[in-house]
């Protein structure tokens, strides 16, 4: 071989070499995917309802629950309003259209997002751990259609098969992986890249509204000895309750805005509590009205 | 001559991480089971004597080029959003961002270029805040002292210092307090391999990254007395125990022209509730005698419900829950005519 070729084909390994690099460098660094479909309206309105998370079965229970509370932070944090759970009445099973649409009428939600899990895993080989989580963030608009969708995937090596060039810290991260503190920061980080990749929504000047609960003075009817019917006027689809000295009663919505319940009083008078109501929103925020129960 | 190398390599370990190691305390002055509503104001910068910095505007976390990668928050947004996912997860209540964020701007703490005016902000009593709009119990403040990457060659150092204060509404008492200070170093305090890496792994904890999960680290442990009922004193006592339930809902239907009545015989001194699935939530039951709890249902006019199980909850002193549904079939209300 020349001394030429031979010069040639090294030159092209350095080539080769620094290639595979550079393409290892951009691999490692490949984030989010969003893709914004025509029907999405910068303008629209930023009342979201967050569906159940879409898993079938690639993720434990505990680490669904926690993806759905950290999506549910995240979009708050970034400025949306978000439909509380605990009202929120989805049935997978019935029309998906018809569903998201019956949310719209009854909460006036302008988006819909729904988290779908694609895969997950936590590989741990005792020198070193290899965790990850991908799956999609989607946006639907009340009619059911796909408005933007967020394809991620988020990973993440330690130990000391991956810290070769750290004792220490190999050995810290892979005791941290056993405690599983390293799979809440791959669950936050990856609901953080999602959620900052979604385009920005302006919002309506409506939008506060939801946010400013109103509830009036109770009005309190002694019905027997030791019964009272307590009644409050306030925001419409809201949870509202009575609480005495911290322990709370739930109120039931008889009509539109008035809510009542009927409770047994005499001990929580005989102690002199003190007493309150309080009205929450459908979308978090909430008033409170104190009260006298003395009869 | 071996030991003594060792035992010097050993004391500049030892001492390097020393210097690295947090700091955390706390002040706790309420219940954390309490459901305060808490409006977390936006979080600031501070120098040494305290002083509240004007945050530059689009400044963003630190970005080094081919090793970290560039956010869009400020360190005081990123530690602030930290902040309102932990309390989401604790009996706290904090207020809606968007509503804080909304609200602040339109009662006069906003600068004429859109942001915030920190100073005035952080001058306010919180009565003034909460009872004019906000509508809250406490304001939770957050000041960040440190926020730190240092290079020294052979380590690169991470620092994060940050202070939380939450005052009450009603007479701007100090409800709850907070500093931790940590770090996280890369390079010789933790163990380079050979002299690859006792160059590399320096440059390597540049990476923004490594800041951003050693602040989600400091905020979850400031925030942890908030997380643990009644305070940070694990209780060693066993959690309340059901014993016993029972209802007179015989056959199931209920009548609107008396009571359900329905017993439980559980821990003694606890608060107990019952339930009739989600038709009727948490009416109160009265302890008769020590574990013994009386409760009754009352229907509306407007009740009405079907097949729906009763369920008995009884809550101790530490927040801890203990529930059971009853054994019997489930009940069942019909509309009133």
């Amino acid at each position: 071989m020349r001394f030429n070729d031979l010069f040639f084909l090294l030159g092209l390994r350095r080539v080769t070499a620094l290639s595979a690099l550079l393409a290892l460098l951009f691999l490692s660094a490949c984030g989010p995917r969003a893709t914004v479909h025509p029907g999405f309206d910068p303008g629209a309105s930023r009342l979201v309802a967050v569906l159940p998370l879409k898993e079938d079965g690639v993720i434990a229970r505990e680490r669904s629950s926690a993806l759905y509370k950290e999506l549910i932070s995240e979009l708050r944090n970034s400025g949306f309003v978000v439909l509380e759970p605990e009202v929120l009445t989805f049935s997978s099973t019935k029309d998906f259209s018809t569903e998201l649409a019956g949310l719209s009428e009854r909460f006036g939600v302008g988006i819909i997002a729904q988290l779908e899990v694609a895969s997950h895993s936590e590989n741990d080989f005792f020198l070193g751990y290899y965790n990850t989580l991908a799956g999609h963030l989607r946006l639907h608009n009340p009619s059911g259609v796909v408005t933007v969708e967020v394809e991620h995937r988020e990973s993440q090596r330690g130990g000391l098969l991956f810290q070769s060039g750290q004792i220490v810290q190999g050995i810290s991260e892979q005791l941290a992986n056993s405690r599983g503190e390293n799979t809440d920061l791959l669950v936050s980080r990856f609901i953080r890249t999602v959620v900052r990749k979604l385009p920005r929504v302006r919002g309506l000047e409506s939008d506060i509204e939801v946010l400013q609960a109103t509830v009036t003075k109770p009005e309190v009817k002694l019905l027997e000895d030791e019964v009272a019917q307590i009644c409050v006027r306030g925001s419409v689809n809201s949870i509202a309750s009575v609480s005495f000295d911290g322990q709370s009663a739930g109120l039931r919505e008889v009509t539109p805005g008035y809510y009542c319940t009927i409770l047994r009083v005499k001990e929580f008078v005989e102690r002199g509590a003190r007493a309150h109501v309080e009205l929450r929103t459908p979308f978090g925020s909430s008033r409170r009205e104190s009260f006298s129960l003395a009869m | 001559m071996k030991s003594k190398n060792i035992a010097i390599i050993g004391y500049l370990y030892l001492s390097l991480t020393a210097c690295f190691s947090g700091v955390y305390s706390h002040t706790l002055e309420f219940n954390p089971r309490e459901s305060l509503r808490v409006a977390v104001l936006p979080f600031v910068r501070v120098d040494e004597e305290g002083e509240v910095l004007q945050a530059e505007s689009g400044l963003a976390v630190d970005q080094v080029p081919l090793l970290s990668s560039e956010l869009a928050d400020t360190p005081e947004d990123y530690i602030r959003k930290l902040v309102q996912s932990d309390l989401n997860e604790g009996p706290l209540d904090p207020l809606s961002p968007y509503l804080v964020d909304t609200e602040l701007p339109h009662h006069g703490f906003g600068l004429p270029d859109g942001r915030f005016d920190y100073r005035k902000i952080y001058e306010t009593p919180a009565s003034q805040l909460c009872v004019h709009f906000l509508d809250c119990d406490a304001v939770l403040l957050g000041r960040i002292f440190k926020w730190e990457r240092a290079y020294y060659g052979v380590q690169s150092v991470n620092a994060v210092g940050i202070e939380l204060t939450l005052l009450a509404a009603d007479g701007d008492q100090v409800l709850f307090s907070s500093r931790g200070e940590d770090y996280d170093s890369r390079g010789l305090s933790k163990g380079p391999t050979g002299y690859t890496s006792a160059v590399l792994e320096p440059i390597k904890g540049l990476d923004s990254q490594i800041i951003l999960d050693l602040s989600e680290r400091v905020i979850s442990k400031m925030l942890s007395p908030l997380k643990v009922p009644g305070g940070t004193n694990t209780p060693k006592t066993p959690p309340p125990a059901i014993y016993a339930t029972s209802h007179d809902g015989a056959g199931g239907t209920l009548t609107r022209t008396k009571p359900l009545v329905l017993l439980m015989y559980a821990s003694a001194g606890a608060r107990a509730s019952f339930s009739i699935g989600n038709a009727v939530r948490s009416i109160p039951m009265e302890e008769h005698s020590p574990g013994h709890y009386y409760g009754e249902y009352h229907p509306l006019p407007s009740d009405h419900f079907s097949q729906q199980e009763v369920s008995f909850f009884v809550e101790d002193g530490h927040g801890r829950v203990t529930s059971r549904v009853a054994s019997r079939e489930p009940v069942s209300l019909l509309p009133a005519p």
